[in-house]
């Protein structure tokens, strides 16, 4: 009985004439929390396009629970959620149907919504991770703030998430009280056993939350070890190496 | 525990709950056009001559027109909740009542009545069905925007109407197809008006009880998300364009009923005065909302006014510019005042 996650295997990908990765190994266990730092071009959106199965790399594997994810479909079937930069929320629907938007409850031969399910599931979601802001869940997203929202995001990753979360910039454009609790929620995502990949730029608060920081240059991983005695400029030195 | 900030916000507390039930039921669009309607309705009676514009006749016609005319709105709020719009739809009507009629007039008389009234609705739903999915396929896969792709439909259809029926009218439809449907009745209600709340009530229920509306609306509210969610976004484009251009076709099938022929050069407003009707009912053009019941009111707006400036001996002019304002007021009010989205 493993408790890895996830198993990144020699993955390599190129665009064209530009290498994007090259040989990156990568193990993730279950509660752990990975921050993915790196100067930009350096390779992480293409990474975690990679794992969230968006765009499969040209060698290698990517593992979980000790299947091959290579594609979207995989990455759910497989218990990975991805909380998109974007956030990927309709802001239309309110905050129940965007929890289980593409997961819909449904009951009876005709497939008939319940909605009531859907609202008290969404209720409990939101409060298992300890989330105050959100109290309403029949209010459309449009009116949440970007914080709510982006908590919002993270719960219902969290929600359909078995084995693994992938987050891209959290806490960029948030205020301070809001990224607390974004940060929180990530924590709480895993003490419930789920392994987190993070990318940010937030340096200070990823020395902070992660278990371990994995930093990638030109494609490769230069570091890979626990942020434990390490400043903001240890990680910039590693991040930029020798063009600094 | 479901009380929030955001909708206490927007009760001022020393409103009586009476009177703050009351506001908010008259915020809804469905209802302001309803009160608008019935003082329209009060006008044109007392204005026309002995009441004509309430006697069974003329309501009958005002309800035959709405059998169609519903339809159409419907299937365009349907799309423009995906941000889609369609600009084909009364060439699609056309196309599907002369393909419908013609294979009616060569059947007749070699098959049952009934048999042939089955197959011209069958050819009739078909034709709607088929260019719908082909408009579905320009927009959803190849990725042409939903205007360019329906006017070119708009272009299409028209001319193959016009070529396969040299521009003549078709006549001759099998007089059961009048007698056994167009002309039906129950009561003062026309049969094709209640075939036609009863296909518009299956769909609402399909909308609003399963994942399809929710999927529709997150498709317009923000189609990366939909995308991103697992939503098969080009399937439901695909779907919601059928959905439209078939109900077109049973449109195209109930005006053969209604008139016993083709009315080819009749139609080619039919697809803006239906967008009309639902954007006055409160559906955005922008995808994320719709009302299936301002799209229905919306639609009565317009053949009320249609009906009854006919019967005052007003130029039927006048509702064209009458309808016209009534959607540039709706939609400035729609800007100025944003309802909960996504609401019906
Ligand atoms: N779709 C693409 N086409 C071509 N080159 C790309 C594409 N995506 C990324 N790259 C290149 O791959 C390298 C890594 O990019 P990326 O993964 O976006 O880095 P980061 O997210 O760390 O800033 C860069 O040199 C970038 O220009
Ligand atoms: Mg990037």
């Amino acid at each position: 009985m493993t408790t890895d996650v996830l198993e990144i295997r020699d993955v390599g990908k190129s665009f064209g004439a530009v290498t994007a990765l090259r040989e990156v190994n990568l193990t993730v266990r279950k509660g752990e929390i990975i921050a993915l730092l790196g100067d930009n071009g350096a390779g992480k959106s293409t990474l975690m396009n990679i794992i969230c199965g968006s765009n499969p790399p040209d060698r290698g594997a990517v593992m979980v629970d000790g299947q091959r994810l290579d594609s979207v479909d995989a990455a759910q079937r497989l218990g990975v959620g991805v909380v998109y930069q974007d956030l990927a929320l309709a802001p239309h629907l309110d905050l129940a149907e965007n929890m289980f938007l593409g997961n819909e409850i449904t009951t009876g031969p005709f497939k008939m919504l319940d909605r009531a399910r859907m609202r008290r599931e969404a209720e409990e979601a939101i409060q298992g991770l300890g989330i105050s802001t959100l109290k309403d869940v029949r209010l459309p997203v449009g009116r949440l703030s970007g914080g709510q929202r982006q908590v919002l995001a993270v719960a219902r990753a969290i929600k359909w998430a078995s084995q693994l979360i992938l987050l891209d910039e959290p806490t960029a454009a948030l205020g301070p009280k809001q990224v607390d609790i974004v940060l929180d929620s990530i924590r709480t995502a895993a003490a419930q056993g789920l392994g987190v990949i993070l990318v940010s730029h937030d340096i200070p608060n990823v020395l902070k939350l992660a278990d371990r920081i994995v930093i990638l240059r030109h494609g490769t991983i230069v570091a890979d070890r626990s942020p434990e005695g390490m400043t903001v400029s240890d990680v910039m030195t590693v991040m930029v190496g020798d063009d600094a | 525990m479901t009380t929030t900030l955001a909708r206490e916000e927007t009760q001022a507390p020393s409103m009586p709950t009476g009177l703050h039930q009351l506001k908010k039921i008259l915020s809804i669009r469905a209802v302001q056009i309803i009160l608008v309607e019935i003082v329209v309705i009060a006008f044109f009676f007392a204005m026309s001559p002995e009441g004509a514009f309430l006697n069974a006749a003329n309501v009958r016609g005002m309800l035959l027109t709405a059998s169609q005319v519903l339809l159409l709105a419907i299937g365009q709020a349907i799309l423009m909740s995906a941000g889609k719009i369609d600009i084909s739809q009364g060439a699609v009507l056309i196309l599907a009542s002369v393909a419908s009629g013609q294979v009616m007039v060569a059947l007749q008389g070699s098959m049952s009545p009934a048999a042939t009234l089955i197959v011209g609705l069958a050819v009739a739903l078909l034709i709607g069905a088929v260019l719908g999915a082909a408009i579905g396929i320009l927009v959803g896969v190849v990725g042409i925007n939903s205007l360019v792709a329906t006017l070119g439909m708009l272009s299409i259809a028209t001319g193959v109407a016009q070529v396969a029926t040299g521009g003549v009218n078709i006549f001759g439809m099998p007089g059961e197809l009048s007698d056994w449907f167009g002309s039906v009745r129950f009561g003062a209600i026309p049969l094709p008006v209640i075939l036609s709340l009863a296909v518009i009530g299956v769909i609402w229920a399909v909308y609003r009880l399963t994942p399809w509306g929710t999927h529709t609306l997150a498709t317009g509210s923000n189609a990366l998300a939909a995308r991103r969610v697992g939503i098969k976004t080009v399937r439901n484009t695909i779907g919601i364009f059928i959905v439209s251009s078939t109900l077109a076709g049973l449109a195209g099938y109930i005006d053969l009923a209604r008139y016993s022929t083709t009315n080819i050069s009749g139609h080619l407003n039919d697809s803006m005065a239906a967008i009309a009707a639902a954007l006055i009912g409160g559906t955005a053009l922008t995808g994320g909302r719709i009302s299936f019941l301002g799209a229905i009111v919306g639609a009565l707006l317009a053949i009320l006014l249609q009906s009854g400036l006919v019967i005052i001996n007003l130029s039927p002019f006048y509702q064209t510019i009458a309808v016209g304002a009534m959607l540039l007021i709706a939609v400035s009010l729609d800007n100025a005042n944003r309802e909960r989205p996504g609401s019906s």
